[in-house]
């Protein structure tokens, strides 16, 4: 069974934005009425100020553009991860689990591991600090999402379900190693308040500020994040791993008789969607947090899912996708600050819009309908015309404009 | 059921569809699991089993495989004719691959290439000689027409100059002309020395190609022969499953 | 073309192939595995006491028929069992749903919105129930009539659900929990009068005093004590399930929702209209949801809690895999998922002396599960044929 995202299977590039500027407004009229819906269940909420809040205040100030890049890039990656999925036809839900994973290995790889054991400490410079808690990051969400990519190839099990299940073994394995205090060796104690988080990772893995007087939030995490776009990008579309990745993903069957190894395919993309997620995680750790926080992933995984949607699962545009939704981010974060209505309220948006998006025929119905009216206008100016040079006497209104 | 394929043959499967034929070649060719039996390769006395190989490994015998749906199975309607092309020779990287039939053992490394050219000379190539109708070789094989799609699908197969065919529903859907063209090419590879499988619910087009007759039924292989030995009348009757009666 | 609808029926017989001894076997396979996992997770985390298997089968196995266990284990089964029932419907007639969670999620709020405002329990049942047939429908248009991708709808209505909940309960209340409201009180079927008594007879412990008897039976689960005292939202869905298993498999209508879900195209030369029956089993297993959702947050608890759901939409969907797209099948693998829950919670609450496992792995347990369940390890199962297809008429 190979995904069918109607809007992405559009025919013309004109017909795939047509279609996804009504998703986004379809979707948008969809949190209108959840806020009037507020209204009348007794909140008052001044649609005006929510407006505000969310899509104009992240602009105004460059402290708060520079906060959108800093959401951006999480972004970049568990769109990323959600992307090559989709290429092989797999949906993975899974990059939220695979991002704790991979932040959570990190962390601990950083903070535990190497300060406290004697002969790792020729480790502890920047230069191999970095990159190789990097890559514990990318290990842990491989293996997260190889996991499912196996059970699929092997035994055709759901990868949906099952990288739903991994979030939740996941949510509870993380659980067990960061936030309980009595069991894990990996929590930090020393702090009485201290809920949930590994102690501070080595300052040689940190990634450092890029100008800590302009922002306190942006780090250079974010060249790692364009590279990946980068290879990613040159991976799927001009190599010849990509092309039967896309083979696979379009027509199992028909690759599957070209002699395409169809189990390498799926295993090896879920892997590389695992990794991106664990990455986005391990970056987090090093670029911000500076330790692994339970749950600090919040919704970024399955945001993931809209921005590899909206960007058509095409590497390059997610980078655009991205700076939408992290811009989307930032103004739902500044609505809860400032007024009684949750962030979520931006979460639902993209729910609708991947709705909508999976759903095209509701958009494209809509954008059809406009095409047939001015395609008949032209048909029947048209008939008009002849039938004046020919002085009346064609088939009047029944002839139709030969539509299929 | 046993029976051998000869170079430079065409072996017609004569029978209703529904009764095994699609399933046999399926199992030839690795799609579906053989169970019982098997399929070998014979070259100069050096006979080679293809039952536990990969698909891939049993392509790489030289042996190609046109399947019935091209739908479901033949093509991948979002991606370009050339792309479609690049489908039967996605494993190869040299010209001198393709002309010798022979496949060199590659680096893991070579997955992160694709020959342009070669892709782009390929796919010329196919077009050209096929006649095949299409504003560019960048199209997307959803806006050629059936024939055309077909052509591309029998096209690139046949460039392969394979030692095996194996070819289901050849002609499915698609005019007079391509049919003709593609009963052409099939007739000149058989010449050329390939041995060619037909499996094809159109009996007309299995009379008119085939050198032997195999006819199934229920899965079974019920004759064996030329239509002369076989007998139109005769061929009929088994082909709907009537018993041979005592002559 | 006639239907046959013979063949279909020896189709589906072939399906329904539970037996008891397979099923008690598995669930004593279950039972072992279970043991040496919580042994080798406590040997190598180093936590606590180790003992060795013999023992710790014993120590096991009493817990397992703690009264009290087996009490938690029917609260947190029911609503996985009636979403899982409610499944079968809808996968039955070919339509994947995995918004089943964000059904649970969705009706668990609402129904605990309708007891704030109203007070009424019964209303906020009602409101779950419509809560959830409402999400179903929603899901119905998506994939039946716009043809969308179902998977993906599902998804969406999950994360849907998951924001508007969210939303609202931040508006009217405070962030991630809603206030207290009217539930339900638990029902004591011995107090019922003249059905009372006789249940009364079955009570095991109603025996534990008779010499030499009274020992074995304490060896025994005490069954029919562990279903009374609850809420009576229970034993509705209890009821259900042998009512849906009676109209999916007896009726002329569940055999009409069954040939859709294999051959959509024979059901409709047959002169069924496929759309309205798909429309009915994926609405039906929205309102089946909307009820497990009620039962977890004013029947088995008070309020809306984010998070309360904790996967166990998914759960369902696996329980019905596991039990063969079956009802009865679904509702037993429903039983041991919700037996692996409640033992968790019981069992790390210090159930046995000097044994520490830390919470979170007894919590992994269903979904690891769940995971084995769909690789097969438990027996393949087969889907409806045609399931995930989106049925158009022009099809040949």
């Amino acid at each position: 069974m190979s995904l069918n995202i109607g809007a992405l299977a559009a025919d013309s590039r004109r017909r795939r934005i047509l279609v996804l500027a009504v998703s986004f407004g379809l979707s948008f009229l969809a949190m209108i009425v959840l806020i009037l819906i507020l209204n009348i269940l007794g909140t008052n909420v001044d649609i005006f100020l929510v407006m505000d809040k969310t899509f104009f205040e992240p602009l105004r100030e460059p402290k708060m553009v520079a906060l959108i890049f800093f959401w951006t890039a999480p972004l970049i990656l568990t769109g990323l991860s959600v992307a090559i999925a989709f290429k092989a036809g797999l949906f993975n839900i899974g990059s939220q689990g695979q991002m704790m994973v991979g932040g959570a290995a990190a962390g601990i790889f950083a903070s535990n591991i190497v300060p406290k054991i004697q002969a790792l400490q020729f480790m502890n410079t920047p230069l191999l600090m970095i990159p190789t808690t990097m890559l514990v990051g990318v290990l842990g969400g491989l293996i997260w999402g190889g996991i499912p990519g196996v059970l699929k190839a092997k035994t055709g099990a759901h990868e949906v379900i099952v990288t739903i299940m991994m979030n939740q073994i996941a949510l509870s394995f993380v659980r067990y190693l960061v936030v309980s205090q009595t069991y894990s060796p990996f929590v930090d104690k020393s702090t009485g308040d201290a809920y949930g988080q590994t102690s501070a990772i080595s300052k040689s893995a940190e990634i450092p500020l890029i100008n800590s007087s302009f922002s306190t939030f942006l780090d250079w995490s974010i060249v790692p994040t364009i590279l990946s776009a980068i290879i990613i990008w040159y991976l799927v579309e001009k190599t010849r791993y990509g092309y039967r990745l896309r083979a696979v993903g379009e027509n199992i069957s028909a690759a599957k008789s070209s002699g395409i190894n169809t189990n390498f395919a799926i295993i090896s993309s879920m892997m590389i969607s695992g990794g991106l997620a664990g990455l986005a995680g391990a970056l987090q750790v090093q670029g911000n947090y500076h330790k692994y926080i339970f749950n600090s992933e919040g919704t970024l995984g399955f945001d993931g899912i809209a921005v590899a949607l909206v960007a058509g699962n095409s590497a390059l545009w997610i980078i655009l996708s991205a700076l939408l939704f992290g811009y989307l981010k930032q103004g739902s974060l500044n609505l809860e600050s400032s007024t009684d209505i949750s962030k979520f309220l931006i979460f639902t948006l993209q729910s609708a819009l991947i709705i909508f998006i999976a759903a095209p025929l509701i958009s494209s119905k809509l954008v059809s309908f406009t095409e047939k009216i001015s395609r008949s206008r032209n048909v029947e100016n048209a008939v008009n015309g002849t039938r004046q040079d020919l002085g009346g006497g064609i088939g009047g209104e029944d002839t139709e404009g030969g539509e299929k | 059921m046993s029976f051998e394929l000869h170079k430079n043959e065409i072996l017609g499967i004569a029978g209703v569809q529904g009764n095994g034929q699609s399933e046999l070649v399926s199992s030839i060719i690795g799609m579906e699991k053989i169970r019982d039996g098997y399929v070998a390769i014979l070259e100069s006395e050096k006979a080679t089993v293809l039952n536990n190989l990969s698909i891939m490994e049993r392509l790489k015998y030289a042996i190609s495989y046109i399947p019935e749906d091209r739908n479901k199975e033949g093509m991948i309607p979002n991606f370009s004719v050339s792309e479609n092309i690049w489908l039967a020779y996605h494993d190869l990287e040299t010209e001198a691959e393709i002309a010798t039939g022979e496949t060199q053992q590659k680096s893991f490394l070579s997955i992160l290439t694709i020959p342009i050219n070669l892709l782009g000379k390929l796919a010329r190539l196919v077009i050209d000689r096929f006649s095949v109708k299409t504003p560019s070789s960048e199209t997307k094989m959803k806006n050629l027409s059936g024939g055309n799609q077909q052509k591309v699908i029998v096209g690139r197969e046949i460039m392969k100059n394979p030692r095996v065919l194996v070819i289901n529903q050849p002609t499915r859907g698609v005019d007079i002309g391509v049919m003709q063209k593609i009963h052409e090419e099939i007739i000149k590879l058989r010449n050329s020395g390939t041995g060619v499988l037909l499996v094809s619910s159109d009996l007309d087009e299995v009379l008119t190609l085939s050198d032997r007759l195999l006819v199934m039924y229920s899965g079974k292989i019920v004759a064996e022969g030329t239509i002369e030995e076989i007998g139109m009348g005769r061929l009929s009757h088994l082909m709907i499953g009537g018993k041979e009666e005592e002559a | 073309m006639a239907v046959d609808f013979a063949q279909i029926k020896k189709l589906g017989r072939q399906i329904y192939g539970i037996s008891l001894v397979k099923t008690l076997l598995s669930f004593l396979i279950a039972f072992e595995i279970l043991v040496i996992y919580l042994l080798i997770l406590s040997a190598t985390l180093g936590l606590g006491q180790v003992y060795n298997l013999y023992a710790l089968n014993i120590f096991i196995f009493r817990e397992s028929i703690d009264t009290t266990m087996l009490r938690s284990t029917v609260s947190l089964s029911i609503p996985i069992m009636i979403t899982a029932v409610g499944a079968t419907f809808n996968e039955r007639a070919g339509v994947i749903n995995i918004g089943l969670e964000g059904i649970l999620i969705w009706s668990a709020w609402f129904s605990v919105f309708i007891s704030y405002t109203t007070g009424n329990v019964w209303l906020a049942t009602l409101g779950g129930i419509f809560a959830g047939a409402l999400l179903g429908f929603f899901h119905a248009v998506s994939t039946i009539t716009f043809k969308a991708e179902q998977v993906v709808t599902g998804v969406a209505i999950n994360l849907l659900a998951l924001g508007v909940t969210e939303v609202l309960n931040r508006a009217i209340w405070e962030p991630a929990r809603s206030a207290q409201v009217e539930s339900f009180s638990p029902v004591d079927i011995t107090k019922i009068p003249f059905i009372g008594d006789l249940y009364s007879l079955l009570i095991l412990s109603n025996y534990y005093d008779v010499p030499g008897i009274g020992g074995v039976l304490r060896w025994l689960p005490d069954i029919f004590n562990a279903l009374n005292r609850h809420n009576p939202l229970v034993y509705i869905a209890i009821l259900f399930v042998p009512i849906s298993h009676f109209f999916l498999f007896k009726t002329k209508y569940g055999l009409r929702i069954r040939v859709i879900g294999e051959h959509p195209q024979a059901a409709a030369t047959a002169g069924v209209n496929v759309r309205l029956y798909q429309y009915f089993a994926v609405t039906l297993s929205g309102a089946l949801g909307g009820l497990g959702g009620t039962i977890l947050s004013i029947g088995v608890s008070n309020k809306f809690i984010s998070g309360m759901t904790g996967g166990k939409g998914f759960l369902a969907l696996a329980a019905m895999i596991f039990g063969k797209w079956t009802v009865i099948g679904g509702a037993l693998a429903s039983v041991l998922f919700g037996f692996f829950f409640a033992f968790g919670i019981n069992l790390s609450a210090g159930g046995i002396k000097g044994f520490v496992v830390p919470i979170e792995f007894y919590q992994m347990i269903p979904f690891i599960v769940t995971i084995l369940a769909l690789a097969g390890v438990i027996g393949r199962a087969r889907a409806p044929k045609s399931i995930g297809i989106p049925y158009s008429e022009d099809e040949e």
